[in-house]
């Protein structure tokens, strides 16, 4: 009985010792600077990393106590710099009054000359520390990536989350450029063809959109878009590639999901129609000819037409349709073609073709492990393309002024 | 105190000693050798469990409910039970040592980085200690009710990752050499030797013969739960890429994003795994409390649970210098401590109460 | 013997001090121990022509009209003339031909003479006898039978039990009329003598649980009884747990749909709260209510009440976790939300939450306490003063009264007002656990919760049945309540047989109603 309460007198006691000593990491709202961007550039051997950072009373409007009102920035962006990219963080201390927070990081933007010299340390800081996730997307900014983060958006009060969802949107409905998360690069990086793409952010007009005052008209002067794609081998950045060549490019990787085309009419070229693809789906036939290596790409892809400015035609006709569709897959063609030739260009194997080789011709791998490069560029492709235009629209003929005023008389 | 656990429950206890730390492990040690057949490495560890589960359900049947050591005492005579009962204390007081510290340097790692690691220790010794200390009985329901949530967490998991899934990932299937396989299985084969802790089950049993059943449902269950972790882990995140992480399946987890609002739901799972370590350590230190009662021939005592929970506690702290220290053991010597210990030592003890069976057989049919 | 009852009764209680053949000096022992006061009762009177007798009663407790019929049909007895064979036995003759009341008993010990008394019984003493005739003329004021205050319901019975055990008893009666059905009676305390009643229904109930809890009233010893709160602490099987161990209700149909499952009742007189054990878990989640709905809504409400029990148990520590812990969980809006009401709170998260909570524990308090009349007042100090203002004046974030008036309002969810401050003692554990390790902590606690009440008993039923340990067979009435005809068995947790409580074969109306279509198909 004496046992027993002892037992339960000790247990009590460590219980009051958790409590008393409690709270270590204790970390309460509003002592945290909520990261929504992070950019990272090079200035010599150092590192400089800037933060954009939400301040959450100008953006939440409940009964703010020290609410600031939608008259002050969402955001401050300030730059650290350090012999690390960890050190830089560090030296936010000597500047911010909150403790940086990267859990809701959205977006890290990284210059193209940081591109060019290696990624690798960044993937470590993300990938080591528990508080930076790695569900964050990588975007390539041409020049200084500062500039990026302090540009304001108008729909989306935080920029970060606003560059998020043009990438998001981006990629699901034009798939030119993929949306990279962090660990996704990692896993592309480390694969057998060690390379990847990564979507370009910058800034399209004259000035700098950092001040609040642009807001009160309906046009900014300079906005935040998506360019081209970076190609990226063996964790250091190797060079461009245009939004034509990265459809191509996506339709061979079979990343596309929803793409829009625009095919010269089969009857007229200076015309063209419009065709919505709703999904597409890319299988790779690789065949081994005398110790070298071709691939057949075969991209089957099903749309509708959106537009249409191709004479006059009865779009219920099949046969109309197959042209359409003919039209169709030869732009389609051109894209890959034009991404083949690029990527072939770039000594890159953005294409994935190295894992696909892995698994088809595993012994002969082990051979060209070691020189993929020259294997790569001596691959020859055939990329043939299958539309099925599933859906004409709403009109069964292209709308044309002159032959509605006929059809009146 | 006549406690009773049905075979469901003994199932469900064998499946928590087995897994929890396991699955932390298993993924990184595996397909760093094997790479992309990972998932093969648990179900050939499943064939070399066989003949364990066999020795198992030899000694339970042997034994006839009574504790394991008795059984010992009346075949060995008393030194040598005394021995065994030593080492197997040994064994169970570092094993649950190196689990707590596991347990205690994940949270440690993961969420609370600066609370000190000896508070994290100390508090997770001391539910394991509360747990056990209520008895086989309460052991084993809470042992099924955590399976339960488990496998159901897990299933949802398993569930929301779909979007992240690449097959290509698993191909091309079998590039590794059949040695390689073969080295590769050891690890899951020192983790499930720990079935063994059904033996210090068995007078708690309703009959001797369910130990063996118990011990092959919950090989069975744990090398599934192998399987398909190192699965999902390589499906979502390659096999180059998880060698280089230090817990690739909550990484694989982490990675979970539908929409705005459905993130970070591997944290779900995390605590369900939590659950499942708590109840890991408290089988553990169950089996170390069985073993010390008898070989300094103790009754049960709460004095005795507060100095386990201490003992444990410090053990975890101090043996181990740096967080490093205690994977480097995990990965190494504790799957061979665990294969001498588990299996090694239980087919000698095995092979002897077959020799003295024989021997008394005999003696009987002189007399 | 008749000249020092006193010290008899000073001496040792085991001695039965027998009453004397006088009746004079019984009288003389009974005013000396129930004193002078204006409602004790001695009436002198003469019955079968000349013997001397009396009535001893307290009016306050006893029923005018009875004892009045009582003393005319005696006072009558005494005019008539009298049968010889009586001579011989004045006290059969009594029995046989004058007492007008059902319930009479004969006593030979003063004790129990001076206990019958007090309990409100009419004593008839006889010159010469020394056996007494005790007639059941009690009666006090009591209450009628009202609705139920504490537990309401919807659709239902809408009576509920009283103070008195009579009404009570006769309440389960007339709800289950069958010969099975036991009441057993005892007397607790000491000085208040309080009757208590373990009512069961034999072949149902399990013999050894009647048996122990028999045992366990047996070996209470206190002076007082006043509730069946005191009976329940003292033979509940664990008392340092927050868990409750019986259930109480006020409604006679969930007694008697209890005993029809097994479970025996323990009417104490004096409350209208009737104890239900053994008792699981799982119980305290179901209403009587879940029953006379459809099994749709029930189950959907059932569940309901589960994850109520869950919120109030867990949401504010969950908040405290995630806000200060773990904060990624949060998706970004709402993170930013909740980091803008926060922004000039000057309090920590987790002592704004135990603020608030103790706030609110306060105001329930002063709800339960105070006058009927001036709760309006308290609603509108507690609404505007404490929750609105408190927000305004930056004290406290609004997040975290939307926190803890949700947790409040699921605490009430729980049919069981004892399981509910289970949860809410639980709730303060779990905000600390969670202030100082965060999800970590929170799971710690689950477990020991867990560990803890995978140990409990109530009467040998653990208190995780039908979960852990599983019994598939009585799942049907867990989480979701099947309908009635497929619950064919009767849950066999509380031990005793799993007798069937339906017919064999489906019984639904439904069922026949398409077999019958069927038949006509065929024609």
């Amino acid at each position: 009985m004496t046992a027993k309460r002892t037992a339960r007198s000790v247990a009590v006691m460590a219980l009051c010792l958790f409590m008393l000593t409690g709270c270590w990491d204790r970390i309460e709202l509003n002592e945290l600077a909520i990261t929504s961007a992070t950019s990272i550039d090079r200035d010599g051997e150092d590192w400089v990393v800037t933060f954009q950072v939400v301040i959450p009373s100008t953006i939440s409007s409940g009964i703010g106590i020290m609410g600031a009102g939608s008259g002050s920035s969402p955001v401050i962006v300030y730059s650290t710099k350090g012999k690390t990219i960890r050190e830089a963080n560090s030296r936010s201390y000597l500047e911010s009054p909150r403790k940086l927070y990267f859990a809701h990081n959205r977006v890290i933007v990284i210059s193209e000359e940081t591109a060019r010299r290696g990624l690798n340390p960044i993937l470590d800081v993300y990938l080591r520390n528990p508080d930076a996730r790695e569900t964050v997307d990588v975007l390539i900014s041409r020049g200084n990536s500062r500039n990026v983060l302090e540009q304001l958006m108008q729909i989306e009060r935080i920029p970060g989350n606003g560059i998020r969802e043009i990438n998001n949107r981006e990629e699901k409905y034009l798939s030119a450029l993929p949306e990279v998360k962090m660990y996704e690069l990692a896993m592309s990086l480390s694969s057998d063809s060690a390379s990847t793409l990564l979507p370009e952010v910058y800034l399209s007009g004259k000035t700098e959109t950092d001040s609040l005052k642009v807001f009160e008209k309906t046009t900014l002067p300079s906005k935040i878009r998506l360019g081209r794609i970076a190609v990226i081998k063996k964790d250091k950045m190797v060079g461009w590639l245009s939004r034509q060549e990265g459809l191509g490019v996506a339709f061979i990787r079979n990343t596309v999901d929803k793409s829009f085309i625009a095919p010269a009419c089969p009857n007229d070229p200076s015309k063209r129609a419009s065709i919505f693809l709703g999904s597409s789906t890319t299988k790779l036939k690789p065949s081994l000819q005398d110790g070298k290596l071709s691939v057949k790409v075969q991209i089957k892809s099903s749309g509708s037409l959106t537009q249409t400015d191709c004479g006059a035609k009865d779009l219920n006709n099949p046969e109309t349709i197959a042209e359409l569709e003919k039209a169709a897959e030869k732009e389609i063609v051109t894209y890959a073609e034009s991404g083949w030739r690029a990527v072939q260009r770039l000594k890159t194997d953005a294409v994935g073709f190295a894992d696909m080789a892995h698994r088809k011709y595993r012994r002969q791998w082990h051979k060209w492990e070691k020189d993929w490069d020259s294997v790569f560029a001596d691959i020859q492709i055939e990329v043939t393309a299958n539309v099925t235009l599933s859906n004409v629209g709403l009109s069964k003929e292209p709308i044309q002024v002159e032959r509605l005023m006929e059809g009146k008389k | 105190m006549n406690q009773r656990i049905s075979v469901l429950q003994a199932t469900a206890i064998i499946v928590n000693a087995v897994t929890p730390s396991a699955i932390m492990v298993i993924p990184n040690q595996v397909i760093l050798m094997v790479k992309q057949d990972g998932w093969f490495s648990p179900l050939l560890s499943f064939l070399f469990i066989l003949p364990l589960i066999y020795i198992i359900s030899g000694i339970c049947r042997r034994n006839n409910g009574k504790p394991l050591m008795e059984c010992l005492e009346s075949s060995f005579g008393k030194a040598a039970a005394t021995g065994i009962a030593l080492i197997f204390s040994a064994y169970y007081l570092i094993s649950s040592a190196s689990v707590v510290r596991q347990f205690a340097n994940f949270i440690s790692e993961q969420f609370i980085m600066t609370t000190p690691l000896a508070v994290i220790a100390l508090l997770i010794t001391f539910v394991a200690v509360y747990i056990f200390a209520q008895g086989v009985e309460v052991m084993g329901r809470v042992s099924f009710f955590v399976l339960f949530v488990s496998i159901l967490f897990l299933g949802m998991n398993i569930f929301l990752l779909w979007g992240q899934y690449d097959w290509n990932h698993f191909l091309p299937v079998f590039e590794t050499t059949p040695l390689e396989q073969l080295t590769a299985s050891v690890p899951p084969v020192g983790w499930l030797t720990d079935i063994t802790v059904v033996l210090l089950l068995m007078p708690y049993m309703k009959a001797s013969a369910y130990g063996g059943k118990a011990a092959i449902w919950g090989a069975m269950m744990a090398t599934v739960f192998y399987c398909l972790i190192i699965a999902i882990t390589l499906a979502v995140l390659g096999a180059k890429l998880v060698p280089s992480l230090t817990y690739p399946v909550f990484a694989a987890l982490g990675t979970v994003q539908i929409g705005e609002f459905v993130e970070r739901i591997d944290f779900i799972l995390i605590m369900a795994w939590m659950a499942s370590m708590f109840t890991k350590v408290s089988v553990f230190l169950f089996c170390f409390n069985q073993m010390v009662l008898y070989s300094f021939r103790l009754r049960s005592h709460n004095g005795l649970y507060v100095a386990t929970c201490l003992l444990v506690t410090a053990i975890a702290l101090y043996s181990w210098p740096r967080n490093g220290a205690v994977n480097e053991f995990v990965f190494k010597s504790l799957t061979v401590y665990k294969i001498i210990n588990n299996y090694a030592l239980f087919f000698l003890i095995w092979i002897g109460l077959l020799l003295t069976k024989r021997k008394s057989n005999a003696e009987e049919a002189v007399s | 013997m008749s000249e020092s009852p006193k010290s008899g009764n000073e001496s040792g209680s085991d001695a039965v001090k027998a009453l004397s053949n006088d009746l004079d000096a019984n009288i003389k022992w009974l005013s000396g121990e129930l004193g002078t006061e204006p409602d004790i009762v001695i009436r002198r009177f003469q019955v079968l022509r000349n013997k001397r007798a009396a009535l001893v009663y307290i009016s306050d407790i006893s029923n005018d009209a009875s004892i009045n019929t009582l003393m005319m049909s005696m006072l009558d007895e005494g005019l008539k003339p009298v049968a010889d064979e009586y001579e011989e036995e004045p006290l059969q003759a009594l029995m046989l031909r004058s007492i007008t009341v059902g319930a009479i008993r004969q006593l030979n010990s003063l004790d129990h003479v001076l206990l019958a008394i007090l309990e409100g019984c009419s004593v008839i003493l006889l010159d010469g006898f020394a056996t007494v005739i005790a007639a059941d003329t009690g009666g006090s004021e009591k209450r009628g039978v009202e609705e139920p205050s504490s537990q309401t319901v919807v659709r239902g019975p809408k009576e509920g039990f009283t103070e008195s055990v009579r009404t009570n008893t006769a309440l389960i009666r007339a709800k289950i009329k069958s010969a099975d059905l036991r009441m057993e009676y005892k007397r607790i305390g000491k000085r208040t003598q309080t009757t208590v009643v373990v009512v069961y229904i034999r072949g149902i109930a399990e013999e050894k649980t009647i048996q122990e809890v028999n045992r366990r009233l047996d070996l209470i010893d206190t002076d007082s009884i006043l509730e069946s709160g005191y009976i329940e602490e003292f033979i509940q099987d664990k008392t340092f747990t927050p868990f409750p161990l019986f259930q109480n209700t006020e409604r006679p149909d969930a007694v008697a749909a209890g005993l029809l499952e097994g479970q025996f009742a323990i009417i104490v007189d004096g409350t209208p709260f009737v104890l239900l054990a053994p008792v699981t878990f799982i119980k305290f989640f179901q209403s009587s209510e879940d029953y006379y709905q459809r099994y749709d809504i029930a189950s959907f409400l059932r569940l309901i009440r589960l994850s109520s029990f869950l919120i109030s148990m867990l949401l504010p520590s969950l908040y405290i976790a995630i806000t200060t812990f773990h904060q990624e969980m949060l998706p970004t809006s709402l993170l930013i939300s909740l980091a803008a009401q926060r922004e000039g709170v000057p309090f920590p998260a987790l002592i704004e939450a135990m603020l608030m909570e103790l706030t609110f524990e306060i105001l329930r308090e002063a709800g339960v306490r105070m006058p009927r009349i001036i709760g309006s007042a308290i609603s509108i100090v507690g609404a505007l003063v404490l929750g609105q203002s408190a927000v305004q004046a930056g004290l406290v974030s609004a997040a975290m009264v939307i926190v803890v008036s949700f947790t409040a309002i699921a605490s009430f969810v729980i049919p069981s007002v004892n399981m509910g401050s289970a949860a809410r003692l639980i709730r303060f554990a779990m905000m600390f656990l969670a202030g100082t390790f965060g999800l970590f902590g929170i799971m710690a606690g689950l477990m020991i919760i867990l560990a803890h009440m995978s140990g409990l008993r109530s009467f040998g039923v653990s208190y995780l049945t039908p979960l852990s340990p599983l019994v598939p067979g009585n799942l049907k009435d867990v989480f979701v309540r099947v309908p009635w005809w497929a619950m064919k068995k009767r849950p066999s947790m509380y031990g005793g047989e799993p007798t069937t409580r339906q017919g064999s074969g489906k019984q639904s109306a439904e069922n026949q109603g398409n077999n019958s279509q069927e038949g006509k198909r065929d024609r």
